[in-house]
């Protein structure tokens, strides 16, 4: 299928004695937004580290568009084609705003100054941060912090985005702001794969939502599907779906909690 | 007292003016080539590889552990039996640069390994190299870091610039001391040259608070108004 921009084939990580990654496969379409859940320690994150080999997985195999990226020796070549947000932000501290958009497409793209500057500012614009461009990280709030390291990737163009639990260092009323900035990147066709537990967010766009449990996906399905009314396989969907008991327990569990 | 004020007058003009300058000859050409082996020492034992890593920490603890005068010594009076004679001046400077660059590392390495890092994780991820993210994200958040510890040094290397004395290079301090063996008023004189020290002092002080707001950062700790 020539729509696959994202292909993951039994991936594994191991750290010391734990098997974080037990054999993850999956593939992600231009504009499909994948939205993985679960109980923490499961591997979420070390999944989407592993795609731009922030981590090294031990075995398996990604491919992004038709390249297999898993033994690259550009590596950084293929970061630059994934944009990645982190839970923590990680805004560049001594640079402002503007700057932390800038600096990527200047030392990394080589872009002309001016083009950069453009180009950095329409992206701040995008995120809503634009009167913001000469503040510096500290004089940020999380939600308008995580705004900035969002326009930061997207100025870089990438194929894909990955958003590591994006809010959850969030204060709740800074959640929206970032969540209205996610929404807005998946209604314009953004491929994206995203760590959360919104689950508001997730129903209203997610094309898929992926439940894993100790190192694997243990069930998946559209939120449609994973919010019951339909009987689980009736539209067709794999078997791995399941009845998605495990999902809708963990559900539960996170809403009480 | 009217004669004291013009014996005073006299040797800041005559000697004490000729060894200050000495003096600030000498921590010109020290200073920056001291701050400049600081930095490659530095990055040398947190970035090399395990030669360059053990040779950088091996110059460290070697300097440390050891008295600047001896160093200034085995510069002065060893080397020249391995055919390499220095003037009093040079072997001053190599010591003072050797003495400082030591110390001065210690205060950027500390600064390096301060810097947060998910720094560097932002970086990588945005597809720059490893050199990359040291060149543009780690050092100029360390450079403001170590900024107040090396200020420091350089203040220290003010005043422990006076032993060049101890290898015949006439600098303030010598100056000083050959003014007042010929006229006997030692207490009257080193009380001169301490306040011109002070005064070195204060302005160097005065220059790294200049530095220092000129590169404040909300969110660094300096001062900013």
């Amino acid at each position: 299928m020539e729509d696959v921009i994202l292909r993951v084939r039994d991936l594994h990580k191991r750290f010391d004695s734990e098997e974080v990654l037990r054999g993850v496969t999956f593939e992600v379409r231009k504009g499909d937004v994948k939205v993985f859940i679960g109980p923490s320690g499961t591997g979420k994150s070390t999944l989407l580290r592993c795609l731009n080999r922030l981590v090294e997985p031990d075995s398996g195999q990604v491919w992004l568009g038709g390249d297999e990226i898993t033994h690259s020796s550009d590596i950084d070549g293929v970061r630059r084609r994934m944009g990645m947000v982190f839970q923590n932000f990680c805004l560049f501290d001594h640079l402002t705003a503007l700057r932390n958009v800038e600096i990527g497409l200047l030392k990394v793209l080589k872009m002309p100054k001016h083009q950069a500057r453009e180009l950095a500012l329409s992206e701040l614009a995008r995120v809503g941060m634009e009167r913001f461009a000469d503040k510096y990280p500290a004089e940020l709030s999380g939600g308008q912090a995580q705004r900035v390291s969002i326009a930061r990737s997207l100025a870089m163009n990438p194929e894909v985005m990955l958003f590591d639990e994006p809010t959850s260092a969030l204060d709740p009323e800074l959640t929206g702001e970032v969540l209205d900035v996610m929404k807005l990147l998946a209604s314009g066709g953004m491929t994206m794969l995203v760590v959360s537990h919104e689950m508001e967010f997730v129903y209203s766009v997610a094309s898929e939502v992926l439940f894993m449990e100790r190192g694997v996906i243990a069930e998946r399905g559209t939120p449609r599907l994973i919010r019951g009314g339909t009987a689980p396989g009736s539209d067709g969907s794999s078997d791995a779906a399941g009845s998605f008991e495990r999902t809708r327990a963990f559900l539960r569990h996170i809403n009480n909690g | 007292m009217d004669e004291s004020v013009r014996y005073i007058l006299d040797i800041l003009r005559g000697p004490l003016l000729q060894g200050t300058l000495a003096s600030c000859k000498l921590i010109i050409c020290s200073a920056p080539l001291g701050l400049l082996t600081g930095f490659l020492v530095s990055t040398g034992w947190v970035y090399g590889n395990r030669a360059v890593s053990g040779l950088c920490r091996a110059y460290v603890i070697l300097i440390k552990g050891t008295p600047l005068l001896i160093l200034l010594f085995v510069i002065y009076f060893c080397l020249p039996s391995f055919g390499l004679m220095l003037s009093p001046f040079s072997a001053s400077v190599l010591g003072f640069i050797m003495c400082s660059g030591a110390y001065s590392s210690e205060y950027i390495r500390g600064a390096i390994l301060s810097v947060r890092s998910d720094q560097v994780t932002a970086a990588r991820a945005l597809g720059m190299s490893g050199m990359q993210a040291i060149v543009w994200v780690v050092l100029p958040q360390a450079a403001r870091r170590a900024l107040p510890g090396c200020s420091n040094e350089m203040i220290y290397l003010i005043k422990y610039s006076s032993l060049a004395y101890m290898l015949s290079f006439i600098e303030l301090t010598g100056a000083g001391k050959m003014a007042a063996s010929r006229s006997f008023r030692f207490t009257l004189v080193f009380s001169v040259v301490g306040l011109i020290y002070l005064g070195m002092v204060s302005l160097a002080s005065l220059l790294f608070l200049w530095i220092g707001k000129k590169l404040a950062i909300p969110g660094f700790e300096l001062k900013r108004d």
